[in-house]
């Protein structure tokens, strides 16, 4: 079955090649500009579907095949453009009009909306918004905020489970008369809260196009940028070559663009805006939703978020507990190992300490109990080590130093550290 | 005279050519399995919640005493510094004599929303430093912070003097105001605490978006347009998806850590104006008084250089070398150059300080 697709798609590829050869056997006569001659992405676009059909759920490289796919039908449109371009010259090569050609591409670029289309124009996240799911027409996706919804279709299709079903003239009440209306009755809260989205949802479609009349701008200074960069190379030695090269000029000539206007001060206050009201659209349609789903007995994220947060701190406390714990062990271990006489040298300096210890000798017997424990201690400590977060065998160890506290003994064994290295 | 030089024929030539290639490429991709990446055998020595602390199994002979711990930044996927066996900076090293350790700081999810700065300096490096020393029975070790990694690893150097014996830095970041650093102009107007207070953790397909929108053309159309040129050399395309993986296969930032990291760096520029303090603990470049190795790549559209030179001004260290590496934020692990200069710099470095 798979050779079988292979099989086609070889063929189909093979076609496309010959198609392609017929395509520039045409464009090599005289009918170069005719209406009826197929675009040369057109061959790709096949090409697309044959590899698509064959690919799918089985190649784990078809999302970079459909971007070189889809990048490459814009390189290729792009050649046929200059191609186009350098037949009608009188001249073979010597009439590329990259200002027309620049001025037609930014006519589809604009018509197109580039910026829905590019990945990296997208502020990500915005199809993910649930908007769709609150029954706003043509909000489920950036490209749909293009489209804002007229005023008589809330009362119908986003709103009408809350109560705005026809209560509305459209004839008689504007977009800004209901928004600023104020609510009544059991329904204002809602109706607020709807009213806020609203507002915030023309905060961000005013955001965004703030923010695409700013790429806009950097793509028409790129096309005086590029008529620069093509004068300079009017002299031999400098003159480009090959289509691909003045490609890759354009390209240079849009980054160099993009770069002047993506770092002044206008971007970043458009970037900021656009941004900021999108948190603002996403954190009400959330509260929306948290409201709704609370309603019908749902975890929230808000819930959520409350008890991790509260296991992060007590992760925290645990930790610091636990470190803590381990440097008073080291102590008494050093303490320990510091006890035979034989390793004290002059025992007459240390006699007040040594006092102290025989002083403290009738509760040796208690001392042995936590000496075990802390044994113990060490054991969970290692474990601990090895398994990383185990609050358990914190836990454990907490209550073992809490025991360990209590013995004067110990106390007197193992004075705490006068400044422990402070760690998490 | 005119600036082309392309006859009718030779534009339908390369259109075809452009076709063939891409022909062949669909015979390639068919052949292709998925791509492995991360080369050198290595061991889990140490886990705590996600992260993983990696000590990599060398076939080589350790002849450097301190070993060298890995600080990657949380935003990729560490494996970059062993990608394959020809772009390996860990296996370069090991060849060289060095032990290395990696931390791997996993994937966070939702409950890890919550972990701050400190959580990461002071706890995991922290806790992944005393574990590297413990098995080395030295007090100091020698780290090497990349990226974030390397911010980290410069408030953790300044806060733990005696726990370092050498720091690299490697494309990190200081002065974050300089005016050809992109990312951080963006972030200026950005109201942080709404962003994160909605978001929670920061997707990290919105975060590749946005590294991908400091170059729209160039890394959304012309790199792919590029890729027909390789397509039907099936070792090249291999590479090439590798690396897409790498781009891509990113996790999610930890809410508050992000809500800091950005406050303090990106939007109040800290480690320049003064005033960082993680958990409370002030931090200043002025107690790092080990050597310090500062690299950094000319061509870096993410960590332009003008954003890492100025470590040198403000630590407080007298033994302070700086790389410049002539290439771009990802070619300085993965390039041929790459590999042919910066192992055998920091190697070369760190032995002359390994007495």
């Amino acid at each position: 079955m798979q050779n079988e697709f292979l099989g086609a798609m070889q063929s189909g590829a093979e076609q496309y090649l010959k198609g392609l050869n017929e395509l520039g056997e045409k464009f090599m006569g005289a009918n170069a500009t005719s209406a009826k001659s197929p675009s040369w992405a057109e061959g790709m676009e096949q090409f697309a579907k044959l590899y698509g059909g064959a690919n799918s759920n089985s190649n784990a490289h078809e999302g970079v095949f459909d971007q070189v796919m889809s990048q490459g039908k814009g390189f290729v449109s792009m050649l046929e453009k200059m191609y186009q371009s350098a037949s009608q010259g009188d001249q073979a090569g010597s009439a590329i009009d990259f200002a027309a050609l620049g001025q037609q591409m930014l006519a589809e670029l604009a018509k197109n909306n580039p910026f829905s289309n590019l990945p990296g124009m997208q502020i990500p996240g915005m199809n993910g918004l649930g908007l769709a799911g609150m029954g706003v027409p043509g909000m489920g996706s950036t490209a749909g905020f293009g489209a804002m919804p007229n005023f008589p279709s809330f009362g119908g299709t986003g709103f009408g489970a809350a109560g705005f079903n026809g209560s509305f003239d459209p004839k008689t009440l504007s977009l800004e008369n209901f928004l600023n209306m104020p609510a009544f009755g059991s329904n204002r809260e809602s109706q607020e809260r709807k009213q806020a989205l609203i507002k915030h949802i023309g905060s961000y479609m005013q955001a965004m196009q703030g923010y695409q009349a700013l790429q806009m701008k950097s793509i028409q200074m790129a096309i005086e940028r590029m008529q620069g960069k093509l004068e300079e190379r009017n002299e031999p030695g400098r003159q480009l070559d090959s289509l691909k090269a003045v490609y890759d000029l354009w390209i240079d000539a849009l980054e160099e663009s993009f770069a002047e206007v993506a770092l002044s001060k206008e971007y970043q206050a458009a970037y900021g805006q656009l941004v900021d009201a999108q948190m603002r659209v996403r954190a009400n349609v959330q509260k929306q939703i948290e409201l709704a789903t609370g309603e019908i007995g749902m975890p929230t994220r808000s819930e959520l978020e409350g008890v991790h947060q509260k296991l992060a701190e007590t992760r925290r406390t645990l930790r610091a507990e636990l470190s803590e714990l381990k440097a008073e062990i080291a102590e008494l271990k050093a303490g320990r190992a510091a006890k035979p006489a034989s390793v004290v040298p002059a025992a007459v300096k240390v006699a007040p300490v040594k006092a102290e210890i025989v002083k403290a000798a009738p509760v040796k017997a208690a001392v042995a109990k936590p000496a075990v424990a802390v044994a113990k201690v060490a054991e969970q400590s290692s474990a601990t080590k090895q398994t990383g977060s185990n609050l358990l065998s914190a836990a454990k160890a907490l209550a073992v130093k809490k025991a360990t506290a209590k013995t004067p003994a110990a106390k007197l064994a193992a004075p705490k550290p006068t400044a422990p290295a402070r760690k998490k | 005279m005119t600036p082309f030089k392309i006859t009718p024929e030779k534009a339908l030539n390369e259109a075809l050519k452009f076709n063939e290639k891409l022909a062949a490429g669909l015979k390639t991709l068919g052949q292709l399995d998925d791509v492995q990446y991360g080369c050198t055998d290595k061991e889990a020595i140490y886990k705590e919640d996600k992260l993983v602390l990696y000590r990599f199994k060398s076939e080589h002979k350790v002849t450097v005493k301190t070993p060298l711990l890995i600080s990657y930044a949380l935003v990729n996927r560490p494996y970059m510094v062993d990608l394959q066996q020809d772009r390996s900076i860990v296996r370069n090293l090991q060849a060289m004599g060095h032990e290395v350790y990696l931390i791997d700081w996993g994937y966070p999810d939702r409950s890890d929303r919550y972990l701050t700065l400190d959580d990461y300096i002071n706890g995991y490096l922290s806790r992944c430093v005393d574990v590297v020393a413990k098995r080395h029975k030295l007090p100091a070790i020698n780290l090497l912070g990349i990226c974030q990694g390397g911010v980290f690893s410069l408030c953790y150097a300044a806060l733990n003097p005696g726990k370092i014996k050498n720091l690299i830095t490697m494309v990190t970041p200081v002065d974050f105001h300089t005016p050809d650093n992109m990312l951080s102009h963006w972030t200026q107007s950005m109201d942080i605490d709404l962003f994160v207070d909605t978001l929670g953790n920061v997707p990290a397909d919105l975060m590749n978006q946005c590294y991908l929108s400091l170059k729209p053309y160039r890394l959304n159309a012309q790199k792919y347009v590029g890729l027909v040129d390789i397509l039907d050399n099936k070792k090249e395309l291999e590479n090439f998806l590798r690396m897409e993986k790498w781009i891509f296969d990113s996790p999610d930032q930890a809410g508050e850590a992000f809500r800091q990291f950005i406050k303090n760096f990106y939007q109040a520029n800290k480690f320049v104006n003064g005033g960082l303090e993680i958990d409370g603990r002030p931090v200043s470049l002025k107690n790092i008084k080990v050597p310090v190795l500062n690299i950094f790549a000319e061509q870096d559209h993410l960590v332009p250089p003008s954003a890492s030179k100025p470590l040198q001004g403000l630590i407080g260290t007298k033994d302070y070398t700086q790389l410049a590496f002539t290439g771009g934020h990802i070619g300085i692990y993965v390039s041929g150059r790459a590999q042919r200069e910066v192992p055998p710099a920091i190697s070369k470095w760190l032995k002359e300080r390994d007495a």
